[in-house]
């Protein structure tokens, strides 16, 4: 076992030939910010010349495996900046389709909280195993801001579960917890501790050598009219569900652009999809209720330190 | 003479994508690219859209997202009124011909009303011949019709005709060629830029035009139909026409029409319906015409086609100042070329399918939209459009400048 230095990650080396790539970007969270791309460009920098290695576990030094998206950044987007939010997003992607195309066996082994943009990033893994912990949750909780899982959520999620069972999770933003996410698909494996999770993570890498994205192969698209009935009944009855649960809300318009999104991602090639993905996204950035949705988010999260000095107070 | 004319006041087109995969149209469902380009078509021209009666659209392949009376959804999805009525009409690859013919007809016979025609296919997305039908599936269909699929068809006529490799290649040089220059040249003016629903550019020209194409790269490629004659088309071809002995491969990747990704839309009304909107005239349809020719060589429609519209007008080949006729592969061309002994500077001028690719229920208003441009740049009054068709069939529409 070994050690060595990539900015923003804490690397281990096992003797098998398995990286245990911990997450440890500068501050308390890990957060899918500015030091997050850095961090990514320099693990994909480094794995991708070295192929001496037979597997990656991607986990966090920290205790939440990984937040969710720039919000800071997201809050600020307007009309016109159309161009550059694509170009971002577009570049915040491909990393993670990078890592999923490393040509070696990925693991997430989420030992804390891994929502939104943190979720994304398991996605992106080959194999999910999560630590038995009651506090841990998984999940795409991005509408209650009024956007969608845009860093390729939307997309892998309806590809791993198909579109009725995504469908909850992404319209309703549901935080499952182990057992809830264990049953739906969301994770493939649970752990007892962090030992078995280590354990469990590198058995599965040395198991499937040869581990590949479903959506990697070449007829990776589903076109509508090769659905099954009961696939093809989803797409019927799902969008009056979701008009019935949500008629009138604020949060409508995001949740019938992620359902739709979800549907329509299906019909089209995988990279396409994310594209597509990425626009309807910035759809949604543009709305007023996104945008106050977020900065609400961000107002009560700068308010809590001030709150809790109060009362230390 | 029919007792009203059927005007066209604006004829538009999205680009063609690569109508796979990797194409940049791909992303984007049918419906959205034919709504899309509905919008378009108003904002260009103006008109309340609950003057248009009608929005008729030819797809070959309507099914899945591309199904279910789509020109009605499209309709719909680009906000126009709920009087406007849709309808979908497939005549294999003369969908988009026979929309517009329908609706000019409609007019001639003196429907005082707007229509909106055209066609709409994402071949990426809805695979040719995902529908089959009897000729693909019903064996007992196949032994009595002896059908064959196009390519055998096109490879047929080749050798009936005695077309080479190189007579092939080299027109489809020569399509390539001439849709680069026109590009180049800003003559395609009807082209609409597609963008997506933020308003970010996704394609602006025909995705599939190689300007720098040569023949000799052409002749490296496969023949794309050896295998399926060897399965026994062949033979079946050759049993109908035993003269030629044996069928040769000269069609490949490069001398076809391409996949592809697209749609069109032709504004089409009387001169009455057009003059409430404030909507001037372009140009008339002055005939129509559908034929069906032998079902085995089935692409040798569009010169009978031709013949029948012209007699019907009661005009000359020398009265028509230019033709398209899709290049569903290069020996389409040729052969329409010779058997109406035609001047081929006077056809396809600003290049074919083989170069920019041929979205089925789409072509036939992309190339009364080309035709209509190049009629305009040139200052020219007539031209005829016209396409081969499964089974035989072929279809034809006189344009005249008004």
């Amino acid at each position: 076992m070994s050690s060595n230095a990539v900015q923003g990650w804490q690397l281990t080396r096992f003797d098998d030939g398995i990286v245990l790539a911990a997450l440890d970007l500068p501050g308390k969270v890990n957060i899918m910010d500015d030091h997050f791309i850095a961090a990514m460009e320099s693990l994909l920098g480094h794995l991708e010349t070295a192929r001496d290695y037979t597997g990656v576990i991607l986990t966090s030094a920290k205790s939440v495996f990984l937040a969710g998206g720039d919000l800071k950044r997201m809050v600020q987007s307007r009309a016109g900046q159309e161009a550059s939010l694509y170009a971002y997003f577009e570049n915040l992607k491909s990393y993670l389709r990078r890592l999923e195309r490393l040509g070696r066996p990925l693991v997430a082994a989420i030992n804390g909280a891994a929502l939104g943009g943190g979720y994304e990033t398991c996605l992106a893994c080959h194999h999910r195993i999560a630590l038995r912990d009651m506090r841990l949750r998984v999940g795409l909780p991005e509408i209650e801001f009024g956007i969608l899982a845009g860093a390729g959520g939307v997309v892998r999620l309806t590809r791993l579960l198909g579109f009725e069972k995504a469908v909850p999770f992404l319209t309703e933003g549901l935080a499952a917890d182990v057992s809830t996410a264990l049953e739906a698909g969301l994770i493939d494996d649970v752990a007892d501790d962090a030992e078995q999770l280590i354990a469990k993570s590198r058995s599965w890498i040395l198991a499937h050598p040869q581990a590949r994205q479903p959506w990697d192969r070449l007829d990776n698209a589903l076109p509508a009219h090769k659905l099954d009935a009961a696939q093809r009944r989803a797409l019927l009855l799902e969008p009056g569900k979701l008009t019935r649960r949500l008629a009138g809300s604020p949060a409508e318009f995001a949740a019938q652009r992620t359902m739709a999104l979800s549907a329509e991602s299906l019909s089209m090639d995988f990279d396409a999809a994310l594209r597509y993905e990425t626009r309807v996204l910035i759809e949604l950035l543009r709305t007023d209720y996104a945008r106050n949705q977020m900065q609400a988010f961000l107002d009560r999260k700068s308010s809590k330190p001030a709150a809790a000095q109060k009362v230390a107070a | 003479m029919p007792s009203e004319n059927a005007y066209i006041f604006d004829a538009i087109r999205t680009p063609r994508g690569r109508g796979r995969r990797d194409g940049a149209l791909h992303e984007f469902k049918p419906v959205t690219i034919l709504a899309s380009l509905l919008r378009s078509l108003q904002q260009r021209n103006g008109f309340d859209t609950g003057a248009v009666s009608d929005v008729v659209m030819g797809v070959v392949t309507p099914l899945g997202e591309q199904g279910g009376v789509i020109p009605k959804s499209a309709a719909q999805l680009a906000g126009w009124d709920e009087s406007v009525c849709g309808l979908q009409v497939n005549r294999f690859c003369a969908s988009g011909l026979e929309a517009i013919n329908i609706a000019a007809q409609r007019v001639m016979a003196g429907a005082p009303e707007l229509m909106v025609a055209g066609g709409v296919e994402s071949m990426s997305r809805v695979a040719m011949g995902s529908d089959g039908g009897p000729w693909q599936e019903d064996p007992e269909t196949a032994f009595k019709v002896g059908s064959v699929p196009q390519g055998i068809s096109a490879d047929l006529i080749a050798s009936v005709d005695g077309y080479s490799r190189h007579q092939l290649d080299e027109w489809a040089v020569r399509s390539h060629e001439r849709a680069a220059k026109a590009g180049h040249d800003g003559a395609f003016k009807s082209l609409i830029p597609f963008q997506d629903g933020v308003g970010l550019p996704v394609l602006a020209r025909d995705e599939l035009v190689r300007a720098n194409c040569t023949s000799q790269a052409l002749a490296k490629l496969e023949p794309s139909f050896v295998k399926m004659g060897a399965a026994g088309f062949d033979d079946i071809a050759v049993s109908r026409f035993p003269a030629v002995r044996r069928v040769e491969h000269v069609h490949t990747a490069g001398n076809s029409s391409g996949i592809a990704d697209g749609a069109s839309a032709v504004l089409i009304g009387s001169r009455a319906a057009g003059e409430k909107q404030g909507l001037r005239p372009r140009a008339r349809i002055a005939a129509t015409a559908v034929v069906c020719t032998d079902p085995t060589l089935m692409l040798t429609g569009p010169a009978p086609a031709t013949r029948k519209l012209l007699a019907q007008a009661g005009l000359s080949i020398a009265d028509v100042d230019l033709f398209e006729c899709n290049e569903a592969f290069a020996v389409v061309v040729l052969r329409y070329i010779k058997e109406l002994g035609l001047d081929e500077g006077r056809v396809n001028v600003n290049g074919g399918a083989i170069a920019m690719g041929h979205p089925l229920g789409a072509t036939g208003g992309v190339l009364v939209s080309m035709l209509l441009d190049e009629l305009e740049r040139r200052d020219r009054r007539r031209g005829v459009v016209t396409l081969c068709a499964g089974g035989g069939m072929g279809i034809a529409t006189l344009i005249e400048r008004v």
